[in-house]
């Protein structure tokens, strides 16, 4: 089956939650950060923009978000693989 | 990018007698003493930190943490 190789589609809710920071999936989708592609090139500004105001959860939400284009990269070379 | 910085914020806690708190703190992403000095009472609220000596606590040792760092600079 095609869909097997890129089996990380999780979404952006999902991933709030698994960090626990769940409270925030409105004002992502709002803000317009509706895919899991998309928050991976937010910056900090982009956070606060977004209503992301505490230090810690800011903290946070970049930390995953800096592992989670490390995990993009080394997605992104096992789909050439699959092909 | 292993960080001692959780142990760092349970000694502090530990200090204030306030460590049934550590693991809200590093859940909530205070995870080490700087971005601790940054908190204020909305931090608080989402850490739920409620009852109110408590807060008043952990509101001294920041204002301590941030006299601490005016020394040494």
């Amino acid at each position: 089956v095609e869909g097997d190789c890129s089996s990380r589609n999780q979404t952006v809710g999902d991933w709030l939650d698994s960090i626990k920071m769940g409270r925030y999936t409105e004002l992502f989708m709002e803000g317009g950060y509706a895919s899991l592609e998309t928050v991976a090139q937010m910056t900090s500004e982009d956070l606060r923009r977004v209503g992301v105001n505490l230090a810690g959860h800011q903290k946070k939400i970049i930390t995953s978000i800096q592992e989670m284009r490390v995990h993009m990269n080394s997605a992104s070379s096992t789909v050439k693989l699959c092909q | 990018m292993t960080s001692n910085g959780p142990v760092i914020v349970y000694e502090w806690l530990k200090t204030l007698q306030l460590a049934q708190y550590v693991e809200a703190f590093v859940d909530n992403g205070y995870d080490d003493l700087e971005v601790c000095k940054q908190i204020g009472d909305p931090d608080l609220d989402a850490i739920g930190v409620y009852v109110p000596h408590h807060r008043q606590r952990v509101h001294e040792a920041v204002r301590r943490l941030k006299d601490e760092a005016k020394e040494t600079a």
